[in-house]
């Protein structure tokens, strides 16, 4: 069995797999509430619920606030999150097993 | 399954962030010693995979949907601990760039849905794949079967934190019915999701999904021929 990194192949392959999910599924999601938003309005449990502190933000609710179609507006929305979760989890995941295997000057433990 | 604020009170909401913030701090720990350096790209793709599937609501009852809340994928791709986090950060740009889920409840979603999800759901998955047979069918079946259950593990969670700190009136069992009830059907959705993408990246690239290593290789290629046949 190969038991080598992915190619830079995979990983684009990888990362357009999810940006299709994004971009072309998202904008078509159901927009019903979700099990816990459903279950908290019926059973009266949103009374004291506030709107979240960043709610006025630029892509706040999955919308693209500068563009109107709201197809694009979600899909659009869809790709900068990918971009961010995918740079944020890569960075981190560098930081905690990549730089510690290069300094360490015994072989990582497998 | 976002929390939103106000839904948990304070006190609840700052117990499970603390919670939180010690397995996250664990999870680190665990990655550093056990994610191989090969693993990080499938990490950062796991949790855009995640961030994506999130977005697709599923309707599954009349007036209400479900999403993929992606633990037991992440955990079966990546491992736990690396798979716990791909979720954590998943929710945090959830939770700060969409304001998807309250500010407050940051540390009630990330337990709920990435701690719960990928380390009691790895849990589940491992007891499962050890019954079944060591092939890509018996990973994916396992799969299947944990991430059926983690929304309703989630949910649970949820119901304890509704329990404690709940600001509704509502009784809790008739939340708890309510809850499972709903999580039952979305489980279905999560475990054909999981179901199927584990599938995918076990046909493309096996040696990198950490559940793959569960996989025995062919009978038919014996180890010393294999290393005698290398010039």
């Amino acid at each position: 069995m190969i038991r080598k990194r992915p190619s830079i192949a995979v990983v684009i392959a990888g990362v357009l797999v999810a940006a299709l999910v994004g971009f072309v599924l998202a904008p078509h999601a159901s927009g019903s509430p979700d099990g816990l938003e459903r279950v908290a309005a019926d059973h009266g449990l949103n009374s004291d619920v506030r709107t979240s502190a960043v709610d006025n933000g630029p892509l706040s609710d999955y919308q693209t606030t500068s563009i109107d179609d709201r197809t694009i507006s979600t899909g659009v929305a869809a790709l900068i999150g990918i971009a961010v979760t995918f740079a944020l989890s890569l960075g981190l995941m560098w930081f905690v097993a990549v730089r510690r295997s290069r300094s360490a000057l015994e072989p990582a433990r497998r | 399954m976002h929390i939103p604020d106000g839904l948990v009170d304070g006190g609840t909401s700052l117990a499970a962030g603390a919670i939180s913030t010690g397995c996250v701090a664990l999870c680190l720990q665990r990655t550093k010693q056990t994610l191989e350096e090969r693993q990080v790209p499938l990490v950062g793709l796991t949790a855009a995979f995640v961030f994506a599937a999130q977005m697709v609501n599923f309707p599954v009852a009349h007036g209400t949907s479900g999403h993929l809340l992606g633990g037991v994928l992440a955990a079966v791709l990546v491992g736990p601990w690396a798979g716990a986090l791909a979720v954590t950060i998943v929710i945090l740009v959830q939770c700060f760039l969409f304001a998807d889920g309250g500010l407050s409840a940051l540390g009630l979603n990330i337990l709920n849905m990435a701690l719960v999800g990928a380390l009691a759901g790895y849990a589940l998955f491992a007891a499962v794949r050890v019954v079944l047979p060591r092939s890509r069918t018996g990973v994916v079946i396992a799969s299947a079967v944990a991430a059926g259950l983690a929304p309703v593990m989630a949910s649970l969670a949820f119901v304890v934190e509704y329990a404690i700190g709940g600001n509704g009136a509502s009784p809790v069992k008739a939340v708890a019915m309510a809850m499972l009830g709903v999580h039952a059907l979305i489980g279905l959705g999560e475990a054909a999701i999981t179901a199927m993408t584990v599938s995918a990246v076990l046909a493309t690239r096996a040696d990198l999904v950490h559940g793959g290593r569960f996989i025995r290789p062919p009978a038919t290629s014996h180890p010393s021929i294999e290393i005698a046949a290398v010039p």
